[in-house]
């Protein structure tokens, strides 16, 4: 394995891990996001 | 493809359009449509900032410079725009946090008054046409389907328009987020089986010409610097600014550019290194088919109709947001400030949503145009940078006053030169198959030299100077007590504690 595949390989580790991470994350935030904006409606 | 792969792409479409469906009923003003009533959090920010600015225009073009050159695609082509998203990230947001903004033309206004606000709204409204995307839908129906690249652009266009008017920024950001995971994901995997199958880099290196493997490639050293000043157009991007005003504070902007550009680099590396796949595979396509060819070999059947509703997504996403931003350029940008001043905000609204009607029909104009993703890009980024970059950086930094002649003249000089280049180009150049462009040659003193279309920066971007700096001589300041100045923001409690946190 040379300096290119170690590149390579980091970078399909680096964009599927990330992406997945950052998914879960959005997942937590978008429930709030969702809830803030009922709230806004429904004031009651 | 299999009918399950055709299945996938559907509930895919179905699923983005109900997602955009539920959060339209939740838009009460322009405000809300258009930058989502500032509420957007770090990682929505994060998704939509990464999956809207590299929506299709990026994949294709990318591996359209790799798959004929090589990693040069990466190294000349993508790596500047991470040095500028951090500059942009570390210095501007912050900068442009401190008023109300809710447009890049917003800010020209601020500076420099009413005329320069239009001549960035036009540029911004140009550069905004998502034409690469519609561009994009036509090369994948016509890879998936078969269906003629014209027929595909029109298609695009038509269906992407029908998802903007359901929502607005919010839904947009919302959607952006699915197909962003399933893009990256579907994209790694794709490579992995690639690199798999081809003996790893080793196995391509010794299938394709050393030239492959040098950094700077064998492009000319002026498109190489034209490159790397299309990457300026980061700086003024509208959709970075869109999200910046959107953001709940400078400290979401700030953490969501330093993961975007990491995400970013990942996505461009592998997407150039699928372009040189096809290459290595002997592949004879179109060059911004390469990519598409290669993915679709690679996989299974389930994870392709997986990867082209990623794709196809992808594209939706860029458009809706570039269309949004184009519409609000025509109406809130020009119409409202020059025509009627008083429309209210329902009426704003309205109009916007007409706009995107025709900005998307002007989309299939250009998108029939150009010959390749990477010349469409370069255009467009060159009619922006031309006409906003000088004078909106000079008035964020310079220690002098803002004057009006100044940014009109660096702003029209700049968007005059860049068409005009672009006129001579196409009425006395002829078109070159081996590059992909138009190169007009000219006979200069015995010398020959050949300019390419793409070469217009390197006029219009001088011009801006030279403008700005003949305006700032002959103009006057602005008065200070003028009216139509949009004053300091009205910040939200949350937003004010975070951005005060990291300062």
């Amino acid at each position: 394995m040379n300096g290119w595949d170690i590149v390579t390989w980091s970078a399909i580790v680096v964009l599927v891990a990330g992406s997945v991470a950052v998914f879960v994350w959005f997942l937590g935030a978008a429930r709030e996001l969702l809830r803030d904006g009922r709230d806004e409606q429904d004031p009651s | 493809m299999h009918a399950i792969d055709f299945a996938v792409v559907g509930v895919y479409v179905a699923l983005m359009l109900g997602v955009g469906l539920l959060v339209s009923s939740r838009i009460h003003g322009f405000r809300d449509y258009f930058v989502a009533g500032g509420r957007l959090t770090t990682p929505l920010l994060v998704c939509t900032l990464v999956s809207t600015y590299y929506g299709l225009d990026v994949l294709f073009g990318n591996s359209e410079v790799s798959y004929q050159e090589g990693v040069v695609g990466f190294f000349g082509y993508t790596r500047p725009y991470y040095l500028v998203i951090l500059i942009a990230a570390l210095v501007v947001a912050r900068k442009l946090r401190d008023h109300d903004f809710l447009s890049l033309p917003d800010v020209a206004d601020h500076y420099y008054g009413r005329g320069t606000r239009v001549v960035v709204a036009i540029a911004s409204a140009f550069y905004s046409l998502p034409l690469i995307s519609v561009m994009g839908i036509g090369v994948l129906l016509d890879v998936m389907a078969g269906v003629p690249f014209p027929v595909g652009v029109i298609v695009g266009a038509v269906v992407s328009v029908a998802y903007t008017l359901l929502g607005g920024l919010l839904a947009d950001a919302l959607t952006d987020t699915l197909q962003f995971v399933l893009m990256c994901v579907t994209l790694g995997i794709a490579a992995a089986l690639t690199l798999r199958e081809l003996g790893g880099m080793s196995g391509m290196q010794a299938a394709l010409p050393a030239t492959y493997f040098e950094p700077m490639g064998t492009y000319p050293a002026w498109v190489l610097v034209v490159f790397a000043g299309s990457a300026l157009s980061a700086l003024i991007e509208p959709a970075f600014y869109q999200r910046i005003f959107a953001a709940v504070s400078y400290r979401a902007v700030l953490a969501a550019l330093l993961l975007g550009i990491v995400l970013w680099a990942a996505y461009d590396w592998v997407a150039t290194v699928l372009g040189m796949a096809a290459a290595a595979r002997g592949l004879e396509v179109e060059p911004r088919y390469a990519l598409l060819t290669v993915v679709i070999d690679a996989l299974p059947a389930g994870l392709t109709g997986l990867f082209i509703a990623g794709a196809l997504a992808a594209a939706m996403s860029t458009i809706d947001s570039y269309l949004l931003i184009a519409g609000g350029n025509l109406a809130y940008d020009i119409y409202r400030p020059l025509f009627r001043p008083d429309m209210d905000d329902a009426s704003t609204l309205r109009l916007t949503r007409w706009m995107i009607v025709f900005s998307a029909a002007a989309c299939v104009v250009f998108a029939l145009f150009f010959q390749t993703v990477v010349s469409a890009w370069i255009a467009m980024s060159t009619v922006l940078v031309a006409s906003a970059l000088v004078p909106l950086l000079i008035a964020l930094y310079a220690p002098w006053e803002p004057r009006p002649a100044a940014g009109l003249a660096s702003s029209l000089a700049g968007l005059g030169v860049a068409i005009a280049y672009y006129a001579l180009v196409t009425a006395f150049g002829a078109d070159d198959p081996e590059w992909g462009t138009r190169i007009w040659t000219v006979d200069v003193g015995g010398r020959t030299l050949a300019l390419w279309q793409d070469y217009a920066l390197l006029f219009a971007l001088p011009a801006s100077i030279i403008g700005y700096a003949v305006g700032h001589r002959v103009g006057r300041p602005r008065a200070a007590d003028d009216a139509s100045r949009i004053g300091p923001r009205v910040v939200p409690a949350e937003a004010r504690v975070n951005d005060e946190e990291i300062s």
